[in-house]
């Protein structure tokens, strides 16, 4: 049976979250290693989504792909810290294509 | 969305039992819906619009359904591996590199797969030769998800296993050979040294057997030639890239001439390089009597029945060698001809001579003008093998079948009982065969007149080794396993020789032994290719041209000439069965779904034959009939302007087929006509009654003048004038004073800062782009587009997110439409003028132009969705969310480049359109980065968002920059030509950055004020003198 999921016309892709944005298993899928029964911790809902990107800021730490665009865009904002959504962490296409 | 709740509608639905509420759990909608049989009621439908009372019932009873609908939430049962399979990663693709040889099509190609099912083609850019794959290679991973497929071996109708096969087609084999009666093994090109050498080891088993090769749509004549001059039998190559000076007669280089593939380097030498000033480009002078691509792009375009391409031919090597000969030519083409002559004299070796006249001595008077010429674009020491068919020892070989002479066929990849105008006969001759045995991946027309048929794999599922040219070896490897209960021809072979081996092990044997030098197998494998320089320096015999050069020069003009071509969409019929394929739209005519005969307008006028447009501006053509001898067919006509005069075309491929779903066998068979395979006939034409309705994606043909949708200039003004004169940006007023489109003053919009991050931009430059269709499909491949079938397309419903609009002049030249547009003065004079514009020239200039979404950073379409639907985004791209559309189609009405798509239906899972969506099989083919979208909702290019997200992901997880090339669209990386080139132009280094301040560069339609971010570059024609 399949507890997470998605609908088809969102794209979500682990690999960013959990590599590039180094975000603990735990913060999407509650205490899992407690759970006897697997169940859905979050509730995957676009407002969710939508909240996290509001709030999380980008790990851009020694990663050369946000070197140059971290700079500028903190410029911009006059902000130490970027959000995903100050990166464009909220524009539709992102998630749905 | 959250699974959290659910909601109870009754409590009815909380007892497991009640049947009704189960059904219903199924159903989108509680009640069903009569859609099938307000559908099928067509008269009804085209009669009577429905009554605003009915529109209210359906509305109102959907809107009920589907609120009812929405509640219920899903179980999903899901599979997961027991075992993870080394390499594969779900979500992430893996690439083979593999090679396409159906003896119609040959390239060297990457195929991506996910989660173990190849889903899409791409080019192999590594390779030295034919990397770039068309239109139907594209298509051809579709083909492999075909439900038609043979799923096994069968024997007189019955299924049979693969051991039982063999044992008795082995002793049959043995009976036949005791007796010593022939055996014919008919097979299509193979080109593949391993292959070469099983047939050559399973014939020295049975000595009573003969291999003869047929190509479908044959190049004998060339092939026959070169084997005169240069003692192989094998096509010469020609590289276009460096030419000055390019003729051809008859030739369409862009198209499948000599097996094609030549459109790469064809367009390194069409764009003007050089100095601004000193610019210089190639001219193409084409001579041919059906509108080919070939001749869409040349410069000069001189239409010319077969017969006077013959005299063409002649003299052109008479007035270049300054040889005495008799005739002259009719006047409309001598001065062409001369013209001609003097361009080649000029560029020496930097001209070309190409030919397509299916005669042995217009083809080494070809190679004799190469010669003349020092040609550096003529290559006899790159011999191509990808055509090998011999049309004596093939017409031989059926004459003997149908005389009883010989006591056992074998065919592999061919369909001769279809293709061969004694298709009849040939099967009756084949059910009195003591043994007959086809090697098919369809129960073709062949396959069922034999005993046995084996059934084949998809190239996607099999090995093989070809060579292509000398010094070049590709190789093919499985990306899925077979499907279907399949064996390869080789191993079936290897095993009737009596041999333990497996093809495979044969190719590897074979290749550490003959081909792989420093280069491992493994190396050689994951490449797809070796290549090794050759040191080949063929000597030529000296060719007699006198005999060739007055029969050429007395060829005479019969009562009309048909000339047969095959389509760039369906070749030579192979994949019929093939969706994409058919919904693709000629990139001439435009029209999908179909073939028809092509006539000139003074022939269709003289004839009574006509092309109309109904109310809804679908077009229909009249019948007629054309009779070869005793063959017969009725065709419907497109009037094609450029056709000549004295001349018809029709395209072989299509018609009714065996192993073909009901939906694809459109169009008529046109092999029939193909007598002793020539493509030029000698034929009658009548009218016959009735209309035939096309599935046309353009209906209107010409650009009245509108220069400013297709830019374009000559080489000369394009040297010696100022930018503004040949690509001025437009003007607008504010307060009376006029101002470039692209000033912030006549800007009303808030922009987007785009300045940092990437933007991306797409440029397409309309001087590299021949129209060959590739991106078309690979845009299909990667975006789920759907297919809507024939009829959906007859009423302007096609899903095509990238079309390539063809354009034909009015007069002789675009440039003299835009003048007598300017010059138009009055109401009346519109009228009557545009009205006139409307129609074609009799050899019109054409051009083709790639349309997607335009991505404009002032959409007009995002100011009218009234739920936010579609977005900009900050990167350049125009986002739409499908979940969000509602269907309003605000947008695609305010959208000035009408290119967004409407989902009029579901295109999937629905009976409706029963094409590769509607079943498990042709589904496999589905992108799973790409929403397959629903009924109605809009949908549009994407600018590949899927990959360009990709792109940045794989390089945030590396921690690195993105470099220039990284960033690819399906079309841009599908393109062979470099005509389209995708990139980010925040990036200053980028390829496409500097292609956005070129000077030819400008958008479409620029004076809207959309500032687009895809861009096209100005056409330059080198027309003059």
């Amino acid at each position: 049976m399949r507890i997470h999921n998605l609908p088809d016309f969102v794209y979500f892709n682990h690999a960013q979250h959990v590599e590039v944005g180094q975000i603990e298993c735990q913060t999407c899928h509650g205490p899992v290693e407690e759970m006897e029964i697997m169940y859905q911790y979050s509730p995957l809902t676009m407002g969710w989504c939508i909240n996290c990107h509001r709030e999380t800021n980008v790990k851009v730490e020694s990663n050369e792909y946000y070197a140059k665009i971290h700079e500028e865009l903190s410029k911009k904002y006059g902000v130490e810290k970027l959000t995903v959504a100050q990166m464009g962490g909220l524009e539709c296409g992102k998630c749905h294509y | 969305m959250s699974e959290n709740k659910t909601y109870w509608k009754s409590v009815d639905q909380l007892d497991d039992q009640n049947e009704m509420v189960q059904k219903l759990a199924h159903n989108e909608f509680t009640e069903q819906l009569p859609v099938n049989e307000f559908l099928s009621d067509q008269e009804g439908l085209e009669d009577s619009a429905t009554s605003r009372r009915d529109f209210l019932k359906y509305v109102g009873f959907s809107t009920a359904a589907a609120t009812l609908a929405a509640c219920e939430g899903p179980v999903i049962k899901s599979v997961p591996y027991v075992v993870q399979p080394e390499q594969i990663i779900p979500g992430i693709a893996n690439y083979y590199a593999t090679t396409i040889a159906d003896g119609f099509d040959f390239a060297s190609v990457l195929v991506k797969t996910r989660e173990g099912r190849p889903i899409k083609i791409e080019n192999n850019t590594d390779t030295p030769a034919f990397g770039t794959a068309n239109a139907r290679v594209h298509a051809s991973v579709l083909s492999l998800y075909d439900t038609q497929r043979l799923q096994g071996p069968k024997a007189t109708g019955e299924e049979i296993s693969w051991d039982d096969l063999k044992l008795q087609v082995g002793a049959k084999l043995k009976a036949l050979s005791a007796t010593g009666k022939p055996v014919v093994l008919l097979t299509q090109t193979l080109a593949s040294p391993t292959t070469q050498q099983i047939i050559n080891d399973f014939i020295a088993a049975y000595p009573n057997v003969k291999q003869v090769v047929y190509d479908t749509v044959s190049c004998s004549e060339a092939l026959d030639a070169f084997a005169n001059v240069y003692g192989q039998r094998a096509l010469a190559s020609y590289d276009f890239s460096q030419v000055e000076t390019l003729v051809s007669v008859g030739a369409d280089i862009l198209g499948d001439w000599q097996g094609g593939g030549n459109e790469g380097s064809y367009a390194q030498s069409r764009v003007p390089h050089g100095k601004h000033g000193a610019a210089t480009m190639s001219h193409h002078i084409q001579f041919e009597a059906n509108m080919t691509l070939s001749g869409a792009n040349a410069d000069v375009r001189v239409p010319a029945t077969p017969a006077v391409q013959r005299q063409i031919l002649a003299h052109i090597y008479a007035e270049l060698t300054n040889t005495p000969i008799n005739g002259t030519l009719p006047a409309e083409v001598a001065e062409a001809v001369s013209k001609a002559v003097a361009r080649l004299r000029a560029a020496k070796d930097k001209g070309v001579v190409v030919c397509g006249i299916e005669d042995v001595g217009a083809q080494e008077l070809t190679l004799a003008l190469n010669q003349w010429l020092g040609s550096k674009a003529f290559q006899p020491h790159k011999p191509l093998m990808h055509r090998q068919g011999d049309s004596q020892q093939v017409n031989q070989a059926l004459e003997d079948i149908l005389a009883g002479k010989v006591g056992g066929l074998i065919t592999l990849g061919v369909n001769p009982v279809h293709t061969t105008s004694q298709g009849a006969e040939l099967a009756e001759a084949i059910k009195k065969l003591d043994l007959s045995v086809v090697f098919s991946t369809k129960e073709d027309e062949t396959a069922i007149a034999a005993q046995y048929i084996a059934a084949l794999p998809h190239y996607l599922e099999a090995w093989g080794d070809y060579q292509i040219t000398a010094g070049h070896y590709a190789l093919a490897q499985p990306t899925i396993r077979p499907l279907f209960d399949t064996q390869q021809f080789q191993d079936v072979l290897l095993s009737l020789s009596g041999q333990t081996t497996t093809y495979y092990e044969a190719i590897k044997g074979y290749w550490q032994e003959n081909i792989l030098n420093e280069t491992t197998w493994n190396q050689a494998l994951h490449d797809g290719f070796v290549s090794t320089a050759v040191d080949n320096n063929p000597t030529a015999v000296a060719i007699d041209t006198s005999a060739h050069l007055s029969r050429l020069s007395a060829a005479e003009q019969g009562k009309m000439a048909l000339v047969l071509y095959t389509k760039t969409g369906m070749g030579d019929g192979q994949q019929s069965n093939n969706p994409w394929l058919q919904e693709f739209p000629d990139p001439i005519t435009r029209i999908s779904w179909d073939n028809y005969l092509t006539i000139s307008m003074a022939d269709a006028e003289r004839l009574g034959l006509k092309n109309v447009n109904v109310a809804n501006g679908a077009l229909n053509g009249s019948y007629a009939k054309v009779s070869n001898g005793s063959v017969s067919v009725t065709v419907p006509v497109v009037i094609q302007p450029g056709q000549a005069p004295g001349s018809v075309g029709l395209a072989v491929g299509y018609g009714p087929k065996l192993g073909t779903q009901k939906e694809m066998q459109v169009g008529v068979n046109a092999y029939p006509l193909y007598q002793d395979f020539k493509t030029v006939q000698e034929v009658e034409i009548t009218p016959a009654e009735g209309y035939h309705e096309f599935a046309c994606v353009q209906l209107h043909n010409t650009l009245m003048g509108r220069g400013d949708i297709v830019k374009e200039t000559t080489l000369e003004i394009f040297n010696t004038k100022d930018k503004k004169y040949w690509n001025a940006v437009p003007e607008v007023s504010k307060n009376h004073i006029e101002m470039p489109v692209t000033s912030p003053e006549v800007d009303m919009w808030q922009a987007f800062d785009r300045s940092i991050g990437h933007h991306f931009n797409l440029s397409i430059d309309l001087n590299a782009c021949t129209g060959c269709g590739a991106c078309v499909i690979a845009c299909h491949a990667e975006n789920n587009v759907p297919v809507v079938g024939k009829r959906e397309v007859r009423k302007s419903r096609d899903m095509h997110w990238l079309r390539i609009d063809r354009y034909y002049s009015s007069k002789e030249r675009f440039e003299s439409d835009n003048e007598t547009k300017e010059a138009i003065s009055g109401l009346g004079d519109s009228l009557t003028t545009f009205g006139k514009m409307e129609q074609a020239s009799a050899n019109p200039q054409v051009a083709f132009q790639p349309v997607m979404c335009q991505h404009c950073n002032h959409a007009p379409c995002e100011t009218v969705c009234p739920v936010a639907a579609t977005s900009h985004g900050r990167q350049g791209q125009n986002h739409m969310a499908y979940n969000r559309c509602v269907g309003t189609r605000y947008c695609a009405n305010n959208c000035p480049y009408k290119v967004r798509r409407f989902n009029w239906f579901l295109y999937n899972k629905n009976d409706e359109f029963d094409y590769h969506m509607n079943n498990d099989l042709g589904r496999m083919v589905l992108n799973p980065d790409v929403v397959v979208r629903s009924r109605g909702v809009m949908e549009k290019c994407s600018m590949c968002i899927q990959m360009t997200q990709k792109t940045i992901l794989d390089a945030k997880l590396e921690g690195r920059e993105i470099k220039d090339g990284e960033f690819q669209t399906a079309c841009s990386k599908a393109c062979g030509t470099g005509a389209m080139v995708f990139g980010d132009i925040n990036d200053k280094e980028s390829k496409v950055a500097a292609l956005k301040d070129n000077d030819r560069m400008y958008h479409l339609l620029e004076h809207v004020g959309t500032k687009p971010n895809v861009m096209y570059q100005v056409k330059v024609r080198n027309t003059q003198a």
